[in-house]
């Protein structure tokens, strides 16, 4: 338990990319198949990022409490 | 020896978690792991550090947790890369492209009249670079000259939108049908209209054009009277909030249909500790917020100014843990969240989970920073074009004579990019998650060099914010894997 190390919540657990497109923050405005593999598309398009995301982030003032 | 990973450390209700930055991963570890990674990484800033780690774990634990993250690093986890740079995806020729034809939103500045006088208005005066309170409206000869100039350079996108800002956009009610209707008479198919509106003068007329245009609103409003009356008052000191009810009930009962679609609040709070009464208040009353959307956000508050104005720091904490908590267990139940705390929570965490897992490339796009005139165009009442509604007048980056000057999109965002490594971005561990843009900026002399200072004025507030999420979301993961789920894809 010392040293313990485990990755978690890694895409393929959890979902993250089973959108079956992207979209990019860098503006192009396209949409990228899934099939089209994620590295290929961030080398062109560092911005990318899931779509569907279009709305302002909430402003940052939540405090990073224990909140538990 | 040990190299200082380049992470962040947090810790949920059962464990301690560290996020690694070049693989953008979560890694679940020990007690000992997670304090020698904590004062490995405060360290590497040069911080002066004396941790009891030994006196906490044990010598033979802190060797042992050493030891498998040196195991890690050697397997390319937990490693001290920093990006080696920031620049913009996208050079000269790709921004001219899709200034030419996939331009996203217009928005235009109907007039800058507004019947309100809210404490913390953005056109207040107290806010460097922003307007004051004006009396100015946009004519017929701008507005057209706006829609004629955006609507053949969205032309290759299947979606576009016309916004409409003020002011107070109901005030130029006119102006408003005259553009609706001539925007839709030059396209007649995905071409989405909205405005946001102080809610006062959603007269008969007023929703009449609306719902003719179809014309989607976002209606300020605050929470309980006495809340949203302290600050969204009239020229004349009074509150605003009977009048924004009666009007939404008005609305609610004579277009049913319109309402249910088109019609969603935008919640301004000021103070952390006003929260559970704001959030009480719209599930107090479903007929009329029971399926609408809220947007929820601090308040823009001066630059010298704390982001909120909670007094007592002691219940602010006490708040963020009783809305954490219902989230984290309405979230890992099951349960349908109510619409407040999925405007507080859902799109923070959903950018978590969609982020890019991929190994850190050298060079980052920086930050949440859009294509300046592509993503979002902000059209004053005198025809400047500038970068959104949200920033200061000095980010001007065209007019309607010239159209957007890709010369001055690049120059700003290689300023901003300038100005984000001399802030300190490539050193940051939010640098693969932060949503800071140019709203965090002021930006001066466009027409040459740009200058972009303290693009970053929140970023304590923003790595706070990030890490608070962070927790949340590891602490819905380990009570539930799956539950992750309902942050990703389309739909969601």
């Amino acid at each position: 338990m010392d040293g313990m190390i485990e990755r978690v919540f890694a895409p393929s657990a959890v979902g993250a990319q089973a959108a079956t497109t992207m979209g990019c923050e860098c503006g192009c405005t396209g949409t990228f198949a899934e099939k089209d593999g994620h590295d290929a598309v961030l080398a062109k398009h560092p911005g990318a990022t899931s779509a569907g995301i279009d709305e302002w982030a909430v402003a940052g003032d939540m405090q990073s409490i224990r909140w538990w | 020896m040990l190299t200082s990973p380049f992470a962040w450390c947090f810790q949920t209700p059962g464990g301690h978690y560290v996020y690694d930055v070049n693989t953008s991963g979560f890694f679940r570890v020990s007690p000992a792991v997670h304090d020698v990674i904590a004062v490995e990484t405060r360290k590497a800033k040069g911080a002066a550090v004396t941790p009891p780690l030994v006196e906490r774990h044990g010598a033979i634990a802190i060797e042992q947790a050493r030891e498998q993250i040196r195991e890690q690093q050697a397997q390319g986890v937990f490693l001290p890369d920093r990006p080696k740079a920031l620049r913009f995806s996208l050079d000269r020729q790709e921004i001219e492209e899709r200034l030419r034809s996939r331009v996203q939103l217009l928005t235009l500045c109907l007039t800058e009249v507004c019947n309100l006088r809210c404490q913390y208005c953005a056109y207040g005066g107290g806010f460097t670079d922003h307007r004051g309170h004006s009396t100015r409206q946009m004519d017929w000869d701008t507005a057209r000259k706006a829609i004629d100039l955006f609507l053949p350079r969205a032309a290759a996108n299947s979606e576009a939108s016309l916004t409409f800002y003020g002011g107070e956009p109901l005030a130029n009610l006119p102006l408003l049908d005259k553009a609706a209707a001539y925007a839709r008479s030059r396209r007649t198919a995905g071409l989405g209209m909205q405005l946001t509106t102080n809610g006062t003068l959603l007269t008969a007329r007023a929703v009449a054009t609306l719902v003719r245009h179809d014309i989607g609103i976002l209606v300020s409003l605050d929470g309980p009277a006495d809340i949203h009356d302290a600050a969204r008052t009239d020229t004349e000191g009074r509150g605003s909030f009977d009048r924004v009810m009666r009007n939404v009930a008005a609305l609610h009962a004579t277009e049913p249909d319109y309402f249910s679609s088109r019609v969603a609040f935008i919640v301004s709070y000021r103070r952390v500790a006003d929260l559970p009464r704001i959030r009480a208040f719209f599930a107090s009353q479903p007929e009329l917020f029971g399926g609408a959307r809220l947007l929820v956000n601090a308040v823009q508050r001066p630059d010298d100014q704390p982001p909120t104005e909670d007094t007592d720091p002691a219940q602010q904490a006490a708040v963020w843990r009783a809305l954490t908590g219902d989230y984290v267990e309405a979230v890992t139940t099951g349960r349908r969240t109510d619409a407040f705390l999925t405007a507080l929570y859902f799109i923070n965490l959903a950018r978590i989970h969609r982020r890019p897992q991929v190994p850190m490339p050298d060079t980052l796009h920086p930050n949440g920073i859009c294509v300046p005139g592509v993503q979002r165009l902000f059209c004053t009442v005198d025809g400047r074009l500038l970068v959104c509604e949200r920033v200061a007048g000095s980010f001007e980056i065209g007019d309607l004579e010239r159209g957007v000057d890709a010369d001055a999109a690049l120059r700003l965002v290689e300023g901003y990019a300038a100005s984000s490594v001399a802030s300190g971005c490539l050193d940051c561990p939010a640098i693969r998650l932060c949503t800071a843009c140019f709203t965090h900026a002021t930006a001066h002399g466009m027409d040459g060099p740009a200058e972009v200072a303290t693009p970053h004025r929140r970023c304590d507030a923003i790595r706070a914010n990030l890490e608070h999420m962070m927790s949340v979301y590891c602490a819905i993961g380990e009570a539930r894997p799956d539950a992750l789920r309902v942050f990703g894809g389309a739909g969601a």
